[in-house]
Parts: structure tokens; sequence; C-alpha cells
């Protein structure tokens, strides 16, 4: 995984990507790379094309122009079996047809490996995937009997399993209450700094900018700015690729910038 | 992990519960009939045959003949039958993700039957018995294609969409069935009644060996896919991201249902609601996981089926019914109570 030069390729990369669907650019010539051991946000309005610059990275969708790498080597040259153990992906749809129960789809996070020597662990990926998610009590529950916070834990817990070196999870924070979504952030962000490189859609821009080592903000299919938080969410920019004015605070224990709306009184 | 422990054991007692019924059934089967014969002498002639003598074996010739010549093909094709038929509706329900699917349901038997009807008609059984079942594939396969490219959305099958996709494709299959009747002669048009109906009635050991061939053939196809049927359970974009090439599996599978129902159908005629009661109800018991529900499926089939088809020569003396109406009888209800429990699952139609 490192180049002639010495240096890591970077995990992710998309250079000059562009996707069109008839006469729709969903994605316009962004340029993007995520490094092993580091935590992207990808955040941005409804519609910006956030969803299907990750299916690309994920190599699901081919760019119409550009390319992507993982890991310093065109998508289009991976074997199916070889990606899926190298990235995980949690998409946005998260149901599960039949009975199914938790511990079962879990387990199936662990189907890459399967004949590999690493499938001695799977009994240990599993049961620590469901601790870390929060949902080792609901292990006999069928999934789809599960309340969507839970489902969505539950679906977290498999792409652990899959322990995989690269994550990228569409808004796994969606349908969670407060608690659940500081965990599953600072469960990314724990990811990350063991190693993997992690890319998170969000909508909260304070919770991107709380845990994020980097932001990507996306506008009509384009990257727009992309740094670290503090550098990336001004009041000026959000406030115009939302289209709706903002105000930004600091923490006042860590500092890190927290996104308020300007409401009139 | 206790949920995979309770399902394994219930996984051991359900494959042990078919067996016996099937073995029960099989002998049953054999015994009963317009022409009845002992139990033991059903046991004595199997024994005989493969070599071990006992006293008891038939005395009669003519006994023996009649079990050879009759019950047994009728006994293996029911066997066969039952145990494709389930297995195709398992598999179509796994690539559909629909538990409603079905060969029989989505027309891809009344497409099949179409094709038998037509090779009849125009004379276009030129290899004999294998013809019609090329031809009874070959509507199977169309059967399929059309349902699975009309019925999907975004890889899900919404249970509104498969339905009516299955009434129209009935409705079209039905007429050109009715066509067929229109232009046979008196001869095929009993025929094709008869596949209507379905029968087990007058089947030979040369049909049996090609659905055997064909049964085994598709099903070991099932069976090495169970795992990744399991995955496609997550839906389509998840299951391609544990590297499982989605479009490749779907494709295979269709064929492998249109082999299954095509070989099923090819000489007995339509039988319906098996591919949905059998899976379904094993569902319940021992959970979803395709790598247990496929063997259990084939033989829960082949007892449904090998029961069917006593009930269809016994229910009523001096005739027999066709073993189609009785699986119709227990599945339509079932059917319907399936539309029931999927409306308020999921709160409505659409």
């Amino acid at each position: 995984m490192t180049d002639a030069n010495g240096t890591q390729a970077p995990a992710l990369a998309a250079r000059g990507v562009g996707y069109s669907v008839g006469q729709a650019r969903l994605v316009a010539d962004v340029t993007l790379e995520v490094r092993h051991g580091e935590l992207v946000a990808l955040v941005g309005p409804n519609g910006a094309g956030k969803s299907t610059l990750l299916s690309l990275l994920t190599g699901e969708r081919q760019p119409s122009e550009g390319t992507t790498e993982l890991e310093g080597r065109p998508l289009g040259e991976w074997q199916h079996q070889e990606l899926a153990r190298r990235r995980a992906v949690l998409t946005q749809d998260n149901h599960v047809a039949f009975t199914f129960r938790v511990g079962e789809v879990v387990e199936m996070g662990r189907a890459p490996w399967r004949g590999t020597p690493q499938d001695d662990e799977d009994e240990q990926a599993i049961s620590d995937a469901m601790a870390r998610t929060d949902v080792s009590h609901l292990v006999e529950r069928v999934f789809s009997s599960l309340s969507g916070g839970e489902r969505a834990r539950a679906s977290l817990a498999r792409v652990l399993a899959q322990r995989a070196p690269i994550v990228l999870l569409d808004e796994p924070t969606a349908a969670l209450d407060l608690r659940h979504q500081e965990d599953v952030l600072t469960l990314a962000r724990e990811l990350a700094h063991g190693g993997a490189a992690v890319v998170v859609v969000v909508h909260d821009l304070s919770l991107a900018a709380a845990y994020a080592d980097r932001v990507a903000v996306m506008d009509r299919g384009q990257i727009v700015s992309v740094g670290p938080p503090t550098d990336v969410l001004t009041a000026e920019l959000i406030s115009r690729v939302y289209a709706t004015p903002v105000r930004i605070l600091a923490d006042p224990a860590t500092g890190s910038p927290i996104i308020v709306p300007e409401r009139s009184a | 992990m206790p949920a995979r422990d309770t399902r394994r054991g219930r996984f051991a007692a359900v494959m042990t519960v078919l067996a016996v019924a099937l073995v029960v059934g099989v002998v049953l089967s054999a015994a009963i009939g317009q022409f009845p014969v002992a139990v033991t002498e059903v046991l004595g002639s199997l024994m005989s045959r493969i070599g071990i003598h006992t006293d008891w074996a038939p005395v009669e010739e003519l006994k023996d003949q009649a079990l050879w010549q009759i019950r047994f093909p009728r006994i293996a094709m029911a066997v066969l039958v039952g145990a494709t038929l389930a297995i195709a509706g398992c598999v179509m329900q796994a690539i559909f993700g629909n538990p409603l699917a079905e060969p029989g349901v989505v027309g891809v038997s009344s497409g099949a039957a179409l094709g038998a009807a037509l090779a009849i008609v125009t004379g276009l059984t030129l290899a004999g018995a294998a013809g019609v079942a090329l031809f009874a594939f070959a509507g199977g396969v169309a059967a399929t294609l059309l349902v699975y490219a009309t019925a999907r959305a975004n890889g899900r099958t919404e249970v509104v969409t498969l339905l009516l996709t299955g009434i129209a494709i009935n409705a079209f299959a039905g007429a050109g069935l009715a066509l067929m009747i229109f232009m046979a002669d008196a001869a095929s048009r009993e025929q094709i009644i008869f596949w209507q109906l379905g029968s087990l009635n007058g089947s030979r050991w040369s049909e049996v060996a090609i659905v055997a061939v064909l049964g085994v053939a598709g099903s070991a196809v099932a069976f090495a896919n169970g795992r990744r049927y399991d995955l496609l359970a997550l839906g389509e974009r998840t299951a391609g991201h544990l590297g499982v090439r989605v479009e490749r599996l779907r494709i295979l599978s269709i064929v492998v249902v249109a082999i299954l129902t095509g070989a099923a159908v090819a000489y007995v005629g339509i039988i319906a609601f098996v591919g949905l009661v059998v899976p379904h109800a094993l569902r319940m018991v021992m959970g979803p996981g395709h790598r247990a529900l496929l063997p259990a499926s084939a033989l829960g089939g082949a007892v449904l089926i090998v029961f069917a088809d006593v009930i269809a020569r016994t229910a009523v003396t001096g005739a027999e019914l066709p073993i189609g109406l009785i699986t119709s009888l227990i599945g339509g209800p079932f059917f319907f109570f399936l539309l029931r429990r999927a409306r308020s699952s999921q709160g409505g139609w659409a």
C-alpha cells in the first residue's frame, strides 16, 4: 500500500470525478483523498450529491468522468470479495427481508472472511461489534421487529463485524437519539484513530464539527470546501450553501464550532 | 450464540420429523389404492430389488408389477415434484426478497404449461417426453424473466406489484392455453386440460429420470448459494458490499427457478402453492436461514405432495381427484392468511 516514493497511498481517492444520469450532473469534478487514520465528514444540503459520491467511492457506481481508487488501485480492478475485506459500507436503507435475528444479521458481516484464516475471529468480531453499538441485548430479537434506532445500530454492528480498514457510513445517525448519535460518532472516531479510514455522511453540522478530523462540504454535486472543521465551517460558507443565515458559536469546553440558524425572536 | 443453537436444534428436529413422515407417506401411498397391497409386501418388494430376499415379498407376480410399473414411479414423481417446487419457491422468495413470490402465484407455472401445450399441439415433441419438458422449461424461463423485469423497483419487489404482475402473466398464459385447447385435436385437448389441473397419474420411469436429473442439478446450484441468499435479505446493495456478485446470482437463480419449475410442471401439470406453503411454514418453525431452509423445504415439499397424492387417489371412490385441486385447497387459505399478515406488518399495500 505504499507507492514508488515510499509514501502511503490514500485509502480512498477520487480524482476529477463526475457522475451524470441523463442530463443531470449529480457529482461534478470532485477531488478528494481520505487517508487511513482520519475521520472525514461529508456534509451538505439535501440533494447535494453526498450519497452519490459515497456510492462512487464504494465502487458501486462507475464515475462518468475521472477516476476512483482504493489504496492506490482503481476500484474497477478489485474483485468483489477482495473489496469486501478492505471496505465496509452502511447504506441508508437498513431493511432486512424475512425474520432474521439481530445476531444472524451481524454475523452476515463476516461473510467476506469465510474460508480465510480470519474466520476464526468470527465470534469475537461479532460480540465485540454488538457490544460497541449497544445491541448485545437484542441478539435474539427479529431484526424487522426493531425500532428505527435499534435497526440503525444493529446494521452498524454488522459493518463493524466486517472489520474492514475502510469504513463508509451513509447517515448512520439519522434515526438515533442524542446519546446514540454521540456513541456512533465516538465509535467512528475510535475506528479512525485505530488506523481506519472513515467517511461519514451526517446532517448535523455541529456533530460533524465535534468529531471529524476533516469536513467536506458538498453543494450541487461539488465539494466547495474541505479541511479541519474550524477552517471550513464558517458562517459565510454555511449560510451560502444552505441558503439560510447561520451563526457559529464555539463550544465553551472544546472550542469546536456549533452551528445555529439565525432565528428571529 | 444461543440464537444459532436453538435454530440448529430445530433444524435437526424438523429434518427428522419430515424424513419419518416421508417414509411413512411413501409406504402408505404404495399400499393404498384400488388394488390393495399389504405394507409388508411393499417393503418386501423393495428389499427384494436391492437383493434382500424376505418372506414379505409379494407372492403374486401381478402385485410386484403393479408396484414397480405403476405405484413406485408415481411416488418417485411425487417426491421429486414436491421437492423441486418447494426449492423453486424458496429461491424465488430469496431473490425477490418477498415471501409471497411463488412460481404458481407469479405465473411461472402457467408460462411453463403454455410452453408444454404448445409442444403438444404443434407436435413438436420430436424428442419424445424430453421435447415437452424443453418447451415447458422455455415457457418457465420466459415467464420468470418477464416477472423479474417488470415487478422489481430499486432492487425490491412490492407485494402489490408482484401480485399484479402475476395476474397479468396468468391471464396471458391462460389465453394462450385456451387458444391451444381451441386448436387442438381431442387427444391433445385432454392432455392440455390435464396440465391445468395437475396429476401424477401415469408417471413413467423415463419421465422420473428426466425430472430427477433436472431437479438434482437445479437443487445443487440452489444449495451452493444458500449463504448468498441470506445476504440478499440485507438488500442488493448491501449484499454487493459484502462481496456477492448480485447480478450474476440473480440471473443464475432465475435459470434455476425455471429449470426446477419446468421440470416439475412438464409431466404433472400445474401444482400450485407448494413453493409458497412449504418454505413459509418451515421459516416459522426454524428461521429463514437458507442453508437449512432449502434442504428442509425439499423434504417438506416431497411430504406434502406424497400425502396430497394419497388424498387425491382415495378421497373419492372409483375416481381420482386432480392433485392441483388438493394443493390449491390447502394453499389458497394459507395464501390469504399470508396476505393479511403482510398487510398488517407493512401497514397497507403501498
